[in-house]
């Protein structure tokens, strides 16, 4: 009896370690042709990820980076842009870029210690960085070589830097307000790195479009406002503001809504027609043309997204879902009149963009 | 990133760090065959799985934090880093859902149902034991996954004595603790002090950063210190009155994550305190005690890259009278009433919460067949701010076939109430409170057998026991689509576990030389439903294997151990894991005696084998580290 208990219990340990050590050792394909979704995973989890998504069939590889390169990608994938064969991936939390080539997810260099980083630019072989820098600084858009590996400059710009965007030799910065409020966007001209103009718009600009007409549009988002007793007591409304991109000043003002904060802007590849919409707690995703000065109170699509984009190609409307920042999200393609979703994948925890690669 | 706020927030009334050096040794022992049950809560360690650590290992440990003491005695633990938070989950379930227990008194914090183990050092409590499994019968709510317990008893049976002892180890960790005891056997008083400064720099590999470079852990320095006094007075024969109290500051930088290139500038400061009456009279037909306790804890938390600045602050008063009797010989008969009242203030609620609970409780011991069968049936309720919860009860059973082999069975309901976060939280765009929450609910069984043999100068025990949970009406925060995605806690999941816990104590005299192994191995299979994506999915941090294996050699004056315990892959959320990891820790010791006291010299190497590991996805745990202990004793044989 004793001697039959002993050996099933080290039978036990040894199987334990067994099983213990098994791994999965998936390997994945080549990155292009597909759909990058930027997952952005959970505050202080470095749980992002990046999922591919191909364009021809329902096929998905999740968690590429990690596959490929074997450690985690970091903490909350704010952003992401692809330039010259790189994709540059600004993990908000880490204080970092990660630069990936675009076919094949290898990691080739990155930046570090930057401080609240958010959104990211290509022009001219230049890399620009938009940060919020910490609580009650003003924000910055830092400037590096392409690969990362020199920073050239460092630009003062307003509260919150939030997204960027490269259009008629500027880089336009919107200062969201970040923990606060702001209502400017800063215009830097890419020549000299100088600042060429604070534009005010309306509350808490965050993200861009250009148009057909080469116009720079901007999504302001508005805000909730509270008392000290976290009792709402207001709201500063959210705008679509157009700009002359020549002259630097606002032409055109949509108000959207008075109470609803969305958080994403894009356009349809003829940039004719912009969306709007998504972001934490909006309901639909809307669209409006660029002509009009007032929108329709009917969301194209109707769903809480956490963010979403347009393929510059086809017009779908690739939209992200993020249900909690414990499990996995999903994306639902739509065609461009809303009609949909003609696809459903599960991606990775909190995806929140998505880059046509 | 207002929403980040929010959830930080969130995360942060979680989060009450302390910091501590780590050493690990592993002697864990299954509790004696207990026979005799003196009050009602040893009654509900019947037929259960207990594990008791015992006093050498206490004292080895002395100088650290429960975080570290139970992370080496086979005892599933979550450290947020070095010293940081530290949780623990007993057969799956949330660190909310084991109860932490202090001389029959739960330290669960109201706020968010946590207790946080770093915080409290090892030799502040002179018994600390593991009950695997929930029971809410006797420790009410939170009491679901399993309870330590803690303990300042037996406090006029002890020596006199003075005891001192200094640390000083990598991380720049220097500590101090100091101990005397004083009195007879009709009153005593003991003084105790921990003291522990350390900087935790520990080296680690960073294989979260490009290159996986060497580094060093960084804000994690941390000074805690705790002082415990306890006084105890016998009048006459019949009537002991002890009166204990407890208080622990704890100064502790927040750890840089690994994936993060700049450094957190986060701290957090932790003042508790707790002071506990306990009175009981013995008649020769029943006895009473009569219990009364206050318990304080506040939290400042300073982020200054983040701009939060809060402060969360709770109290609590807890009364309770137990009464006990015996009936027709063979039973004995307990029933008890308490009273409690939670209150708490946080800059994230709208205003402050209270919240006041009556309870009553009632239990029946049977021994039959000449005292070969033990059997307890027990029963409680609470009134919850005018509310009646569902009943909670509970059966143990163990059965003394022949002297060296019994067979031991259990089952208890258990609750948790919503925390006072979960009810309170303000109302924002992001998150908020849910005042309808209903009260957590589950249940779980075990069966096992112990098993003791002695062979001329060999001594082996065996124990397994098979488990089964279930936890309903699990109270889970996600974004709620109907009410504009806004995070908010709903009775939302079920988790379902099952599985083993095996223990073989083997111990053989050679004299001069004493051998001693330990082995224990948990399979632990766990699964969550309801719960969207990621349901029939591995509850987080739960490990399906956890192996505990120690050997000491004790020769003449030197004493040796090696201890090393196995973890297996532990999911972190649905789509990620943490590697599994082994852990072997040495630890040499000298001692002699010096001028009548007793000194002892040992030298530790934790990490031996250098394993990179995380116990919480993102914190950093250190590589090999070392240290080295002088300790002193002086002690009377008696307290006569």
């Amino acid at each position: 009896m004793r001697k039959s208990i002993l050996y099933v219990s080290l039978f036990a340990f040894w199987a334990a370690s067994l099983v213990s050590c098994e791994k999965d050792d998936t390997k994945p394909g080549k990155y292009e042709n597909g759909a990058i979704v930027l997952n952005e995973g959970a505050f202080m989890q470095s749980n992002a990820s990046v999922s591919w998504v191909s364009y021809q069939s329902d096929s998905v590889v999740n968690n590429v980076f990690e596959n490929v390169n074997g450690r985690p990608l970091g903490d909350v994938l704010q952003g992401g842009v692809k330039a010259n064969g790189k994709i540059y991936l600004v993990l908000n939390n880490s204080g970092k870029v990660v630069i990936v080539n675009s076919a094949d997810f290898v990691q080739t260099s990155e930046v570090a210690n930057l401080n609240n980083p958010r959104y990211a630019v290509v022009v001219d072989g230049k890399l620009y960085v938009s940060q919020w820098n910490g609580w009650g600084q003003k924000g910055a858009v830092m400037v590096f070589n392409a690969n990362g590996t020199e920073k050239l400059d460092s630009i003062p710009v307003g509260t919150g830097a939030e997204g960027v965007i490269y259009s008629a030799g500027k880089v336009w910065v919107a200062n969201s307000g970040g923990y606060g409020v702001d209502s400017t966007i800063t215009i830097i001209n890419t020549s000299t790195n100088k600042v060429e103009k604070i534009l005010q718009v309306g509350y808490c600009p965050k993200e861009f479009s250009v148009d057909a007409n080469g116009k720079v549009w901007v999504l302001c988002s508005g805000s909730t406002i509270y008392d000290a007793n976290w009792n709402v007591v207001g709201h500063k409304p959210s705008s679509l503001v157009a700009i002359n991109s020549t002259t630097m000043s606002v032409e055109k003002t949509i108000n959207l809504f008075a109470d609803k904060h969305p958080s994403h802007i894009d356009i349809s590849p003829d940039k004719q027609t912009l969306y709007f919409g998504g972001g934490y707690g909006f309901n639909g995703i809307y669209s409006v043309q660029i002509t009009e000065t007032t929108i329709s109170q009917n969301p194209l699509i109707i769903g809480y997204y956490y963010g979403f984009n347009v393929n510059p190609i086809n017009g779908d409307i690739y939209t992200l879902e993020a249900p909690n920042f414990n499990s996995a999200g999903s994306l639902k393609v739509y065609n461009n009149d809303g009609s949909g979703p003609k696809k459903t994948v599960s991606v990775g925890i909190g995806p929140n963009g998505v880059l046509f690669n | 990133m207002c929403f980040r706020v929010g959830i930080t927030l969130l995360i942060l009334v979680w989060d009450l760090a302390t910091a501590n050096a780590q050493m690990c040794l592993d002697d864990t022992i299954r509790v004696e065959e207990v026979t005799v049950y003196s009050t009602y809560r040893q009654l509900h360690s019947i037929g259960t799985s207990l594990i008791k650590i015992d006093s050498l290992k206490l004292k080895n440990f002395e100088g650290q934090s429960l975080t570290e003491l139970l992370q080496s005695s086979g005892v599933n633990v979550r450290s947020y880093g070095v010293g940081g938070l530290g949780t623990i989950a007993l057969r799956g379930g949330s660190s909310s859902h084991t109860a932490v227990v202090w001389n029959g008194i739960s330290l669960q914090s109201p706020m968010n149902g946590g207790v946080n183990l770093s915080q409290l050092p090892v030799n502040l409590f002179s018994s600390v034991s593991v009950q695997h499994g929930g029971n809410g019968t006797i420790y009410g709510s939170g009491a679901v996954s399993g309870i330590v317990v803690l303990e300042n008893g037996g406090l006029l049976s002890q020596p006199n004595n003075i005891k001192a002892a200094l640390l000083y180890g990598d991380g720049n960790t220097i500590g101090l603790t100091a101990s005397g005891k004083v009195g007879n056997a009709k009153r005593a008083l003991a003084i105790k002090y921990s003291g522990t400064s350390a900087d935790n720099d520990f080296e680690f590999i960073n294989t979260y950063k490009y290159g996986s470079p060497r580094e060093r852990i960084s804000n994690a320095q941390a000074n805690l210190h705790g002082l415990l006094a306890d006084a105890a007075i016998r009048f006459g024969q019949n009537t002991l009155w002890s009166l204990s109290g407890w208080f622990t500051h704890n100064d502790k930088n927040v750890q840089t994550l690994m994936s993060s290139s700049m450094p957190s500038q986060a701290n957090q400061v932790d003042n508790n305190f707790a002071i506990a009456s306990n009175l009981t009279i013995d008649f020769s037909l029943f006895s009473f005690k009569l219990r009364n306790a206050f318990i304080n804890g506040d939290n400042r938390f300073n982020d200054p890259v983040a701009g939060i600045n809060s402060l969360n602050a709770y109290k609590q008063i807890v009364n309770e009278i137990e009464a006990k009797r015996p009936l027709l010989g063979f039973q004995e008969l307990v029933a008890g009433l308490g009273y409690t009242i939670d209150w708490a203030s946080s800059q994230s609620y709208t205003q402050n919460a209270l919240r006041n609970r009556l309870s009553a409780y009632t239990s029946l011991v049977n021994r039959l067949l000449n005292k070969k069968l033990t059997l307890v049936l027990s029963v409680r309720d609470e009134l919850v701010d005018g509310s009646l919860i569902p009943l909670v009860y509970s059966s143990g059973l163990e059965y003394r076939m022949v002297n060296s082999f019994r067979l031991k069975a259990s089952a208890a309901s258990s609750f948790r109430l919503p925390t006072l976060n979960d009810l309170y939280w303000a109302s924002t765009a992001y998150a908020v409170g849910n005042p309808d929450l209903k009260p957590e609910h589950g249940w779980n069984a075990d069966f096992g057998f112990d098993y003791m043999a002695n062979i001329y100068n060999i001594s082996l025990k065996i124990s397994s026991a098979y488990f089964i949970s279930e936890l309903n009406e699990w109270i889970v925060w996600l974004p709620d689509t109907y009410d504009n995605n806004r995070w908010k806690p709903n009775n939302l999941s079920r988790g379902k576990s099952q599985g083993v816990e095996n223990f073989l104590n083997l111990s053989v005299a050679l004299l001069p030389f004493t051998i001693k192994a330990d082995l224990s191995y948990t399979y632990t299979k766990s699964k969550i439903f309801d719960s969207g994506s990621y349901t029939g999915k591995p509850m987080i941090y739960i490990p399906k294997h956890r192996v505990g294996a120690t050997l000491s050699l004790v020769y003449r004056h030197f004493s040796f151990i090696y201890s090393h315990s196995f973890t297996s892959e532990r999911y972190t959320d649905e789509l990620n894991t943490l590697p599994y990891f082994n852990l072997g820790d040495v630890l040499v010791g000298y001692s002699f005696p010096v001028l009548g006291s007793k000194l002892k010299l040992s030298v530790g190497i934790n990490n031996v084998w250098n394993e990179q590991y995380q116990l919480v996805r993102n914190y950093a745990m250190p590589l090999r580290n070392g240290f080295i202990r002088l300790s002193v004793e002086f002690q009377t044989k008696s307290t006569k």
